[in-house]
């Protein structure tokens, strides 16, 4: 019997703070299938029926379908290079001899200490100065020296687990320095490469700070810059297209994660070792 | 005498040296070299366009030091980061419940990790929507429940403001937190709980002798990434309140944001961002001590 009760209670807490967490989110995304007046009318009731002006408007109207786009592609970009360049290294780091390989290593960890805030400026400088201001690589690369230390740190010790004695069979069979990488370890990282994939994607989708000082040319913003931009319009363009922009953006990432949510948690939990 | 090569050593290192080296080309070009040129601003005077003439040594360092300004930047980093410490707490007691078992579990576990999954950018926009003082939802209920005198502007007035964006930083965090010390409680082994079963540990024991040791590197972990994280925090103060009204909720790099980019005070604003990293140097220099402290005591 106390047990039932105290069982009740933790239920009862659990769905308050379930809610607090769901709630704002959900408002959002109401508010956004009504129509301005019905919204003003009042912020609590549910739409009378169901209205997808609001998502033609932001979609079309207000670019968001292209700094969609925008997004999408400087994800997938920045994710591929994360992606090959830190599992080289990684390996590299891991598994292979070489001169100078701790000043190497901290010379891309140290960069977890420097604030982006401090570079904004020079970066910028210089793009400008070998005209990349716009381009795609203004982004990638920059992104690709945010996400290394993080990537750098969970695919070394990845690689450090795998048994040497895996590069001593593909040695003995005739395989060079490269081939073993290749064939051998790199079947081998799926996982690892998995888990990399859903950090980088994270973090480069919603990175804001470099994209809203480096990107002059409105065409080329990312959504966290449009969106961010368009949040500031409700007096012009009312609130509710504003509301179904910002549903947008949330929605997309909350639909991935239910559809990877194991692969989600095991890559969070993986990008904690940082600390 | 040096040790010379073996061919197969060489080719070791060829192959080593291939592999790193888009990676060191990309930071040589994408942070050191931007990084260092960020030094040099910093010791002059310099608006952001042509070159850097006026050397002013380490004037900028001094008149940042001295603003009032950047002294509340400071103080509110700070205020920003012991607030949310809270975020620990919370998180580890959605996690201790997800962990002993609640029904409705799994549907718990995914709703209260969404805060984490939406953008900080997002995140600000809903939250400035919701602390709106005509249709924001926060002020709107206050009305509702005759609580009305309470319900203010609260992102346009200086007392409130870098109170609320806390909260949301609360709100975004602790997600995060729940997820890592109820990931790390799942890998708890079995025989821990068994022995103090045998042992006849009631339910407070257990918590207090197996589970809070058991999660003591874990909290370590989380209150330092609590630590930088809250130093490096920029997208919600900016969408939220651009540091407003009147610096009132600004944090280091809005201040830092603000002083480069609308004041085009490059030198002030560089050397206020070389400060920033001074202190998570220092930072990290302190938790590495402890750690090589902690580590000697533990082995003798």
């Amino acid at each position: 019997m106390k047990k039932q009760l105290s069982k009740c209670f933790l239920f009862l807490f659990m769905l308050v703070a379930f809610l607090i967490s769901v709630y704002p989110l959900v408002w959002v995304i109401i508010q956004s299938l009504k129509t301005e007046t019905e919204f003003l009318q009042s912020i609590w009731t549910l739409p009378s029926k169901l209205n997808f002006e609001n998502y033609a408007i932001a979609w079309n109207q207000a670019g968001i379908s292209i700094y969609f786009t925008n997004s999408v592609i400087v994800t997938v970009v920045t994710t591929i290079v994360n992606l090959v360049f830190v599992t080289c290294a990684g390996y590299a780091f891991a598994k292979l001899k070489f001169p100078g390989k701790s000043f190497f290593y901290y010379m891309i960890i140290f960069n977890l200490l420097i604030p982006t805030a401090i570079i904004l400026l020079p970066m910028f400088t210089m793009i400008n100065k070998i005209h990349l201001v716009n381009t795609l690589p203004a982004l990638v690369f920059p992104y690709f020296q945010g996400f290394a230390p993080l990537g750098l740190i969970i695919c070394r010790s990845y690689f450090e687990d795998l048994p040497d004695e895996l590069m001593e069979a593909g040695r003995l069979d005739g395989c060079g320095n490269l081939q073993v990488f290749v064939k051998i370890m790199l079947p081998l990282s799926k996982p690892i490469v998995a888990t990399m994939a859903i950090l980088s994607s994270m973090q480069v989708w919603n990175e804001y700070l470099w994209a809203l000082t480096s990107i002059t040319d409105q065409a080329k913003y990312t959504l966290s810059v449009g969106i961010a931009l368009y949040n500031k319009k409700t007096e012009t363009v009312g609130y509710t297209p504003v509301f179904a922009a910002l549903s947008i953006s949330a929605l997309v990432i909350v639909i991935i994660y239910l559809l990877l949510q194991k692969n989600f948690v095991k890559s969070i939990a993986a990008g904690a070792v940082k600390g | 005498m040096k040790h010379r090569m073996t061919v197969k050593e060489k080719k070791e290192m060829m192959t080593a040296f291939l592999l790193i080296a888009p990676t060191i080309i990309a930071f040589i070009i994408f942070l050191y070299i931007p990084f260092v040129s960020a030094l040099q601003t910093s010791l002059y005077k310099y608006n952001g366009l042509g070159d850097l003439t006026d050397f002013v040594g380490f004037k900028n360092y001094m008149k940042v030091l001295a603003d009032p300004r950047f002294l509340r930047s400071l103080k509110n980093t700070l205020y920003l980061i012991l607030i949310s410490f809270c975020a620990v707490p919370i998180g580890f007691v959605f996690a201790y419940i997800l962990y002993i078992g609640v029904p409705g579990k799994k549907i718990f576990n995914t709703g209260l990790f969404i805060p984490y999954l939406i953008s900080m950018v997002v995140v600000g926009c809903i939250w400035r929507i919701i602390y709106d003082p005509t249709i924001g939802p926060v002020d709107q209920f206050l009305n509702m429940i005759g609580l009305g005198k309470y319900a203010t502007a609260w992102l346009s007035r200086p007392e409130t403001a870098l109170g609320a964006v806390s909260i949301t930083w609360i709100w975004r965090s602790a997600p995060f937190n729940m997820l890592i010390m109820y990931a790390n409680l799942s890998k708890m082994p079995e025989d821990f709980l068994e022995a103090a079963k045998v042992d006849g540990a009631n339910l407070w024991q257990k918590f207090f002798y197996i589970i809070i040791p058991y999660l003591k590197p874990t909290f370590g972990v989380l209150a330092m990434l609590t630590v930088t994280n809250g130093l490096r925090l920029f997208d919600l103060i900016w969408v939220m309140t651009q540091g407003g009204p009147g610096g009132a909720s600004d944090v280091m790099t809005s201040y830092i944001y603000t002083k480069a980019f609308t004041n085009r005070d490059f030198g002030a604003g560089t050397a206020a961002s070389v400060i920033l990293m001074l202190i998570m140097v220092l930072i990290m220099a302190v938790k590495t001590l402890y750690q090589k402290a902690t580590a000697g005591r533990n082995k003798s």
